[in-house]
């Protein structure tokens, strides 16, 4: 495998293993909901002791003195955190293209480039190094890497989870997801990072523990019928088999129209403009000591310098959505469009309990597999995007992996704090 | 052509731990030590909003006769600067704390109105040396308030009588310690020439960072006198943010308000809208003491008393507790006003006794100063009877 997703980059880490594994067999410690469950840490969520890059040549040396929360709620689990992974800088939903280091291949298919800003994460499930990942999902960065390599990858209802810890790009919209190919250990997991309520996050609240299970609950599912069902594509066949399935246990299956684009658009503003932001905060000037031969303003252009061109394009274009000649025109608009969307999703959910789609649009071949050739990063996530930008939990379900050109996977959006449907739909779609 | 002038009111809070997290605020601490990854802005940190830096703001806000906002939110105002480490500072832009109040002066009875107020943290400090200079992160999140009054105040004289006042109210309703020399009061100046109805609004320059009263007043008037020559001259003064020099007692540009900054100010995702019940403002009202704004205008109608008299009374409970209940009885306030403000102080001075709390009872000095009359005691009687209470 080529490539440096994936490497147990880190002496802290090793350290780490061995330190919670000792004290596992000390205690004989058992009964924790992930005992001894080795797991993946994106590398822009913290662990005490080790390196945080972002996968940015801004941050290459920093090193976080604290620990997220989700790693220490995963750790008093019985989870061990084993490595961190490679990301797009700062988590940034891209193509592919927005990489300080190496890009990231498919194990399984080295000629393709894996997609989207998880890009390592769920290529070391789907290659069996560790069965868990937890990495951040902005803007579809979870379900869109996790659709590339066949896995499940699962953004959770805004708020549900921690974000302290987590260096956020649009902390709005931004979540921690779950990557993995085991719905039960999705389960202990989701539960585990759910069920508490975390007193350093002020917009954490959790989930409560008892919903309705899916099966119990009532209403339609929604299969999202705009342009991918005119397409002669995979995808589009993809989406009729879920139908099938729903269908075959007894829902009923409905088409209903969603105004994607709008809510991508809407997406891109609010998020460059949270961006522009929040990395203000990254620079490197708190992580290393300024060389003695340069003045302040150089040694601070040359920090920025070392920032990517794709984020560098982000926060130009969020500072110029923030200005104050621009504010109303573009952010209060894009705020508008949000609470539409929001407002869309209501009506939706009203009579149907789940919405299905693509994970990518039809007009990106997934069967290519070449990412980079897309232009545009923001056409790609124009179906993922719509739940960050409502809040709602969502997932990526593989289908099919026997495709030229990779697997193929769909969307499933679920109302807010009904997570768990969204594994029990992975179950219905799955265990065909 | 008259004097405009507006004031910006920086109050540090008084409070144990910062605004967004438990370091501790202590002024004077050795530099570096009251700071955590969230006052650093460490990648992956989130601010978590103190409790108290509201109730204080609700407090302020209740004894400026402010009109207190149900819903207020916290927004990001984007600058750099090398003392501010998120690259953005945390502040109320788009939905501030209160709206509105306002403050009477006691002398001329003109009421002082506020545009509105807000919370926000405070930045580091910079420390420069010969050759190098240092960041000190001990005030970053320290929590401050910031006041903002409308273009109403006509004189350096009245600034600083209004400046008195606010801080007063502030220290007696336990907001901040009002101490300047630690910088808990900071004051920016805009200052303009023009008519008041017709609203100059052509031009108006800005003094930040004024760290005393008299530095405000100087500032003030001589900024209008440089106005005046200027406009004298046919020449329109440049909207521009200036210096004072307090040492020199003069100003000079620093920027032209043509470069200023936007701050590009971005709700902060990180915080939860602020949400303030009717019971809880209710809950700050009752808490307050009897401000020393009402106990002034209370004060100022009593024949024969100065208005720097009726001002030590109105920040001094126990003096005023003496003054009051001598008053009651004997209604003379000349005597009262001799005896507690200028005799006690001269005998509290010489014998290392407090001037502004005096160890007798109220009820004791009403007592004397009405025996004083009824009996007709002489000078010395009184003063040697004043002696006892002190238990010289």
């Amino acid at each position: 495998m080529k490539s440096d997703y994936g490497k147990i980059n880190n002496d802290v880490l090793k350290h780490t293993i061995i330190e919670v594994l000792k004290e596992q067999d000390a205690q004989a410690k058992s009964g924790g909901l992930l005992d001894g469950v080795p797991f993946a840490v994106q590398n822009n969520i913290c662990i005490a002791g080790a390196k945080l890059t972002c996968g940015s040549n801004t941050l290459s040396n920093y090193v976080s003195p604290y620990s997220a929360t989700v790693i220490e709620w995963l750790k008093s689990e019985g989870a061990v955190p084993v490595c961190t992974v490679n990301l797009e800088e700062f988590g940034l939903e891209g193509a592919g293209s927005c990489k300080a280091t190496e890009n990231v291949t498919k194990p399984d298919m080295m000629k393709y480039y894996s997609d989207a800003s998880v890009s390592g994460a769920a290529a070391l499930v789907a290659s069996d190094y560790v069965p868990l990942a937890i990495a951040s999902d902005a803007g579809g960065g979870t379900r869109m890497s996790s659709a590339c390599h066949g896995v499940i990858g699962m953004k959770p209802s805004y708020r549900a989870y921690s974000r302290f810890g987590l260096t956020s790009l649009s902390p709005s919209i931004e979540q921690i997801g779950l990557i993995s190919k085991d719905i039960p250990l999705l389960r202990a997991a989701h539960r585990c990072l759910s069920s508490k309520k975390d007193p350093m996050d002020a917009t954490h609240m959790g989930l409560e523990n008892h919903v309705l299970s899916f099966s119990d609950s009532e209403g339609k599912i929604a299969v999202f019928a705009g342009e991918s069902s005119s397409a002669t594509h995979p995808m589009s066949e993809a989406l009729q088999n879920a139908e099938c399935l729903f269908a075959n246990q007894g829902y009923l299956v409905q088409q209903v129209e969603f105004p994607f684009a709008e809510a991508a658009a809407a997406y891109y503003v609010l998020s460059c403009a949270e961006i522009s932001a929040s990395l203000a905060r990254i620079t490197p000037l708190f992580a290393a000591t300024a060389p003695n031969d340069i003045t302040w303003n150089d040694w601070y252009r040359s920090s920025r310098n070392q920032l990517g061109k794709e984020i560098k394009n982000r926060i130009t274009a969020g500072a110029f959505f923030l200005q104050k000649e621009n504010y109303n025109q573009y952010y209060l608009k894009a705020l508008a469009v949000k609470k539409k969307i929001c407002e869309y999703f209501r009506q939706i959910f009203e009579i149907h309990r789940l919405i299905i789609t693509p994970v990518f649009p039809s007009t990106c071949s997934v069967n290519t597999g070449n990412f980079r050739l897309i232009k545009e990063p923001l056409a790609v996530n124009e179906f993922t995007t719509c739940a960050n930008l409502a809040g709602l939990p969502a997932i990526a379900i593989p289908l099919a992996h026997n495709i030229p050109g990779g697997p193929i996977a769909i969307q499933c959006i679920a109302p807010i704090g009904k997570d768990e449907w969204l594994l029990d739909a992975a179950e219905i779609l799955m265990n065909k | 052509m008259q004097l405009i002038v507006g004031l910006e009111i920086h109050v540090e809070l008084k409070t144990n731990s910062k605004m967004f997290c438990s370091c501790g605020t202590r002024f004077g601490a050795p530099a570096g030590s009251q700071c955590c990854p969230i006052c650093m802005g460490l990648p992956g940190t989130l601010p978590l909003l103190n409790e108290e830096v509201v109730r204080l703001g609700v407090i302020a806000g209740a004894a400026l006769h402010s009109e207190i906002q149900p819903y207020s939110s916290f927004d990001r105002k984007q600058y750099f600067y090398p003392d501010m480490p998120k690259g953005y500072q945390i502040t109320q832009h788009f939905h501030p704390l209160c709206l509105g109040g306002w403050l009477t002066l006691p002398e001329s009875g003109k009421r002082i109105e506020l545009e509105e107020m807000h919370l926000e943290e405070d930045s580091g400090k910079l420390v420069h040396d010969t050759d190098s200079s240092y960041i000190n992160l001990n005030r970053c999140g320290i929590p401050l308030l910031e006041i903002v009054t409308k273009p109403v105040i006509e004189n350096g004289d009245q600034a600083y009588e209004f400046l008195s006042l606010l801080r007063d109210t502030l220290v007696c309703s336990g907001v901040t310690t009002g101490k300047m020399q630690e910088g808990a009061l900071r004051v920016d100046v805009n200052v303009s020439l023009g008519n008041v109805n017709s609203n100059s609004g052509m031009y108006r320059t800005e003094m930040k960072n004024l760290s005393s009263f008299r530095a405000v007043r100087m500032a003030i008037d001589h900024e209008g006198e440089r106005q005046k020559k200027l406009l004298d001259d046919g020449i329109k003064p440049l909207s521009e943010t200036r210096r004072w020099d307090e040492k020199g007692g003069f100003s000079e540009p620093l920027r032209e308000k043509g470069n200023a900054i936007d701050y590009r100010y971005l709700p902060e995702p990180d915080l939860l809208p602020l949400f303030i019940s009717e019971d809880f403002i209710h809950q700050c009202k009752k808490s307050l003491p009897i401000l020393p704004e009402e106990t002034l205008l209370r004060l100022i109608t009593i024949p024969n008393m100065k208005s720097n008299q009726a001002s030590i009374l109105a920040n001094n409970r126990q003096l005023l507790a003496c003054f009051d209940a001598a008053y009651a009885r004997t209604r003379d306030a000349k005597r009262i006003l001799n005896w507690l403000l200028g005799d006690y102080r001269a005998i509290a001075k010489k014998n290392n006794l407090s001037p502004e709390n005096p160890p007798f009872d109220p009820n004791d000095f009403a007592e004397l100063m009405n025996l004083s009359i009824e009996r007709d005691l002489n000078y010395q009687e009184i003063r040697n009877k004043m002696m006892l209470m002190c238990r010289l």
